[in-house]
């Protein structure tokens, strides 16, 4: 048996791939648009774009670890903060400072994400099935049962000040202002909190185990239905918070703000070494391929492409990380 | 260790099953499928719960008994599946176990290092610890999941048919690691069904058929033809093929047959009513060379020609078109819908011929299936049954009735008795010989060298890709071909 | 994991209690049908307003202008609407409704596909029909716009125009570049420009698009600026553009040097306003669409003949066209920082 060196461990990985190409895209892109992405007003917005597709990449991330498949977190992100910013509103919460409604959506988020896995864990349910019919339940209880509706003006100033934290201001060559949102060190953490379980807790070992085989994972002693249990309740309290971090962001709550965002995230997960049989994926995989589709999404206009291309670009970059992992798959097998 | 004495009773599964496990020894635990082997191993490691009996361990009774309490115990059991996480490093593969036992919070990347090193020193056994377990062969999984089970001072290892997927050589160098264990005073409990094997590595036996065991004693002095009977209830001998009648004219004739990097430069002859045995080690071409004649590779050079004309077999729709069937080497994902009925799969390829300009009817297909259920005697209480719901032996008999429906020319068998018991083995080797005499052009593809000497009236042997040996009649020995082959 | 089990379902039911306690509110009262009386010898029509919900600002404010036209006319008017926005108990409520009795329903649909049945039965009891944002239905009478597709495009470019002192670069910006009548909006925004504002310029033939986010239209205005430091205005098309394009603005510290205007609620943009971000948003102000509903009814009760450059009387609306069943005005409106308050919108 001939060990491996570090680098041919390094280059196997998707997540060596896929930053691969994010570096090549940043470099044509800066090429392409005469040095415009270095902007530090355009860097400023890029990074802001990230962090609620981030957010919601990493609790889509650890169900796919677990060879799970969820459908339903973009809406309980949207319920979970939109109910938070009700009460709030009804309530007066909120309105010097936003951790009450923050905590609130994740509490929220937490008991819709506890649905999907007593469906999941308890009853052994499909759990593409089950997350795409309680998305269409959550939205109903949110449109219909709840009857929430847009909270814009009246948002809680506490939630809007937070969206307005400027760690600093940075100003481009043309004298163009652009403030750096603190939020992003939220998002930092937020990774490297999750990061963290996933590689030095023996949680986030058994998420990997169970997407791995979860046959295997019950016989070596695991609990499967309590991690599957714990581990949809997290995901729905962090969508929860991602969904409380897009309201403050864009000072707006809508109920219907990130429908079919899943068919964005879950892609990207895959993209950045995520496997639809689960078992793989990491955070630097996926925090670097919500940058890459951040950063192509958001030069579009810099590179002069079209507004009508940017799909088909948006797709394209999708299929071309896609490829690339695969091929990567195969010829590790090889 | 003085042994383990269990009985059971109550379920139809087991019937008051005995046996004892004595301390240093391997003692296999035979049996055909379905007779109550796999139930037997739940219970002793506590996934299932026994109606009735009592179970000693090292002479204390045991009341109840979880997986953990098993483990806790030194009772191991290396599944057929192995229960490894491909997904991970071969470092966490063997470290979790333990790490789960002790309750861990947090991974400790030094703790799991030495652990894992500590579980290969056991069988002084050396494999890079970062290898992500997916890449490695099956024989190296299998080393990995027994360094894994040792780990917890395990005074008894179960194996669930370790050698099912093994080649020659990997079962060799398992029994090594078997041995070697044994010399430590670990008890092996080693279930199997393939006779040499038992012999091979048994010092106890004891044989079960139908929940009750109906032989319990030691290898020596045992007979295999005893042991067969115990096995299968029935007296079991080596027929051999006796061709009846052999072509003149050879109906399929392959000269110069080249497929890169697969094999190269292959010429045989084929004639109606022989039985051409073609065998080789894995990764020899025989797999690719099968494939080619049904049309799933395509040979890059060479000729193949059938009754005298030129053929191309460019797609398996091709070969259906020119009578030639393929048996595959995997019937659950290439040779059968699993999830349907006996009677579907049976007239599967031939839907065409018994529907009525296109439209089916359902009575019809279950009339033909009849037909063939019946002559097979697949053992089934109604066609209308899924096929998963079979035993390995009968679903390939579904295969061969799928392909015998469509009035062959010539069959393409390619391990036409993996995983089958030796009931059902004989049943399907004995059906073959029947075809062949009936003037069906059969090639069989086996690494089982005792299947190959006793049905082939000729065997080609394959070696990295060319044919390197012919033999014929009395000259097929099996020592004759581990000659060419090694 | 049972008590969890409990638990949420204690929780599901708990939600849908407080739901039907919310939906089984009192939605019509049906009212004693009002006779028809007289007065001056003439006769006084039985008006009814199916309003698609009440007790929310855009329809409260509606109602309020139907009340206003009530005390002005001396003809009183129903008014009703389901206390959510549900199409079936919309339907419930006309059908009340045309069963009193009444000359004139005039309405705004939830769902104008499942109203047809019942306002087809309504005319034929000799009920004249009238709606609003109705215009794709048959079974009406007429139906009332404050514009139509030129008419509002012109009125953002001319307002853009305004206040970029018409001159400089601009682009055009839509929910979506699949939106039918976001399209529409921006195109004859731009044939607007192309024939009055020569000194105004389309850049590049650019359209993007917010996705009805306002948070991508923020990222998008940067984006653009980024790319055209010249661009010096943002026309808008659906409700989440200008204020997500203000935010852009307010940020990039651009105020009164780059400018942005769509369709947009005073509610929403209050603070841009305020501030001055935004120098002025378009609307159309719905009390005056449904006044002329009223009127347009009362015409047909007298007989009066509607036609091409009818007066409504109302401000936007004193020369109507009509194409089809529509009858449309030009009544957008700029809301700017000194009149939003008088539209609780």
């Amino acid at each position: 048996m001939t060990k491996s060196t570090a680098w041919q461990r390094l280059t196997r990985r998707t997540e060596f791939w896929i930053f691969l190409v994010l570096i090549v895209a940043i470099v044509s892109i800066y090429f392409v648009s005469n040095g415009q992405l270095a902007e530090p007003n355009h860097i400023v917005t890029i990074l802001r774009a990230m962090i609620v597709d981030g957010l919601l990449g990493m609790a889509c991330l650890i169900v796919i670890v677990a060879g799970g498949f969820d459908l339903s977190f973009p809406t309980v992100a949207a319920c979970a903060s939109c109910i938070a910013t009700s009460i709030c509103v009804s309530l007066g919460w909120s309105s010097t400072n936003p951790i009450a409604g923050i905590i609130l959506s994740i509490i929220i988020g937490a008991i819709l994400g506890m649905l999907n896995g007593l469906l999941i864990a308890h009853f052994h349910l499909n759990t593409m099935l089950v997350t795409l019919s309680s998305s269409t339940f959550f939205l109903g209880i949110a449109l219909g049962i709840l009857k929430l509706r847009e909270i814009s003006a009246d948002l809680p100033n506490g939630l809007r000040q937070f969206g307005e934290w400027s760690l600093f201001e940075v100003s481009s060559s043309s004298g163009i202002k652009s403030s750096m949102s603190g939020i992003f060190i939220i998002y930092v953490l937020t990774a490297i909190i999750v990061a963290f379980v996933l590689r030095q807790t023996m949680f986030g070992r058994a998420l990997y185990s169970i997407g791995g085989s979860e046959i295997a994972a019950e016989r070596a002693g695991y609990n499967v239905e309590k991690i599957k249990f714990i581990l949809y309740t997290v995901v729905g309290a962090m969508s929860g918070f991602a969904g409380i971090i897009r309201v403050c962001l864009a000072q707006q709550a809508i109920p219907k703000a990130l429908l079919n965002r899943e068919f964005v995230i879950i892609p990207a997960v895959i993209l950045g070494g995520g496997s639809f049989f689960g078992g793989k994926g990491t955070v630097f995989g996926t925090v670097t391929a919500i940058a890459l589709i951040t950063l192509v999404t958001n030069s579009m206009l810099l590179i002069g492409v079209d507004s009508y291309w940017q799909k088909f670009f948006n797709g394209l970059v999708i299929i071309i990380g896609i490829m690339v992992s695969s091929l990567q798959a195969k010829r590790n097998k090889g | 260790m003085k042994g383990i004495d269990k009985s059971f009773g109550g379920t139809h599964a087991l019937d008051h099953v005995n046996f004892a496990v004595k301390p240093g020894r391997v003692m296999c635990l035979a049996g055909e499928n379905g007779c109550g082997k796999s139930t037997l191993v739940k219970i002793i490691s506590g996934v299932y719960t026994k109606d009735e009996g009592e179970v000693y361990f090292e002479d204390k009774l045991i009341e109840h008994i979880t997986p953990a309490d098993a483990t806790k115990l030194g009772i191991q059991v290396i599944y057929q599946d192995l229960s490894i996480f491909p997904n991970l490093t071969v470092r966490e593969n063997l470290a979790i176990n333990s790490e789960i036992l002790n309750n861990r919070r947090f991974v400790n990347r030094k703790r799991w290092d030495e652990t894992a090193k500590e579980a290969l020193s056991k069988i002084g056994y050396d494999i890079d610890l970062n290898a992500e377990m997916g890449t490695l062969s099956i024989a190296d999984k299998q080393l990995v999941a027994i360094c894994r089970a040792l780990l917890f001072n395990a005074k008894l290892i179960i194996m669930d048919e370790p050698t099912t997927s093994l080649t020659k050589r990997e079962v060799d160098a398992l029994f090594k690691t078997i041995r070697q264990l044994k010399e430590t005073g670990i008890s092996i409990m080693f279930i199997g069904h393939k006779l040499e094997e038992i012999f091979e590595i048994g010092d106890d036996v004891c044989v079960m058929r139908n929940g009750k065991n109906v032989f319990l004693g030691t290898t020596e002095g045992l007979q295999r033809k005893d042991l067969i009977y115990y096995m299968t209830g029935r007296e079991i001998n080596d027929d051999f093929f006796v061709p009846e009648n052999i072509s003149e004219e050879p109906i399929l004739e392959v000269e110069h047959l080249t497929l890169n990097n697969k094999y190269k430069d292959i010429s045989f002859k084929l004639h109606k009513g022989e039985i051409l045995g073609i065998t080789g080690l894995l990764g020899s071409g025989r797999t690719e060379l099968a494939l080619s004649l049904f049309g799933v590779e395509h040979p890059t050079g060479g000729t193949i020609r059938m009754s005298g004309k030129e053929i191309k077999i460019t797609s398996p729709t091709k070969a259906k078109a020119l009578k030639i069937g393929y048996l595959p080497e995997d019937r659950r994902t290439e040779g059968l819908c699993m999830n349907q009925a006996i009677d579907d799969n049976i007239q599967l390829a031939t839907l065409q011929e018994i529907s009525n300009h296109g439209v089916l009817n359902q009575k019809t297909i279950l009339k033909h299936a009849q037909k063939w259920v019946d002559k097979f005697s697949i053992k089934t209480d109604d066609p209308r049954k899924k096929a998963e719901t079979l035993s390995g032996g009968n679903q390939q008999k579904i295969v061969l009735s799928k392909w015998l429906a469509t009035n062959l020319e010539i069959l393409v068998l390619n391990g036409p008795t993996v995983g089958v018991d030796i009931g059902a083995k004989q049943d399907i080797h004995h059906l073959v010989h029947e075809l062949a005499n009936d003037g069906l052009a059969v090639i069989m593809i086996s690494d089982d060298l005792a299947e190959v000497v006793v049905n082939c009236s000729r065997v080609l042997v394959m070696k990295a890709g060319s044919i390197v040996g012919e033999m014929e009649g009395k000259e097929i020995t099996e020592d004759n071909i581990r000659q060419i082959i090694m | 994991m049972k008590k969890v089990l409990a638990l949420l379902l204690a929780t599901v039911m708990v939600l849908s209690l407080a739901a039907c306690g919310g939906s089984a509110s009192k939605s019509a009262e049906a009212a004693p049908a009002a006779e028809a009386t007289k007065e001056d010898g003439k006769k006084i029509p039985v008006i009814a307003y199916a309003a698609p919900v009440v007790g929310q600002a855009w329809w409260d404010h509606v109602q309020k202008g139907v009340e206003k036209w009530s005390e002005e006319t001396g003809i009183e008017v129903i008014y009703k609407g389901p206390t959510d926005v549900d199409a079936a108990a919309q339907i419930q409520i006309m059908t009340d409704l045309i069963n009193q009795n009444i000359d004139v329903l005039c309405f705004s649909p939830v769902d104008p596909e499942a109203c047809e049945p019942i306002l087809a039965e309504a005319r034929e009891k000799g009920i004249i029909v009238i709606g609003t944002e109705a215009s794709t239905m048959e079974n009406m009478d007429w139906d009332v716009e404050a514009f139509d597709n030129d008419g509002i495009g012109g009125f953002l470019m001319k307002t853009l125009a305004e206040q970029m002192g018409e001159e400089g670069e601009y682009v055009t910006m839509v929910g979506d570049l699949t939106n039918e009548s976001n399209n529409n909006w921006a195109d004859s925004a731009v044939r607007y420009q192309e024939s009055n504002y020569p000194n105004m310029k389309l850049i590049d033939d650019k359209r993007v698009a917010s996705n009805f986010d306002a948070e991508k239209a923020y990222s998008v205005v940067k984006e653009l600026k980024q790319k055209y430091p010249d661009l010096k205005g943002i026309l808008g098309t659906s409700s989440f553009d200008a204020p997500g394009a203000a935010r852009a603005i307010k940020e990039m510290g651009l105020t009164g040097e780059m400018f942005a205007i769509s369709v947009a609620m005073p509610s929403e943009t209050s603070n841009y306003l305020e501030d001055g971000t935004l120098k002025s948003i378009a609307l159309w102000d719905p009390a005056l669409s449904a006044r002329c509903q009223l009127n347009a009814a009362v015409k047909m009760f007298n007989g009066e003949e509607i036609k091409d450059g009818t007066d409504l009387g109302e401000e936007g609306y004193h020369s109507i066209i009509i194409n089809g069943k529509v009858l449309t005005g030009d009544a957008a409106i700029a809301i700017t920082k000194d009149n939003y308050k008088d539209y609780n919108l």
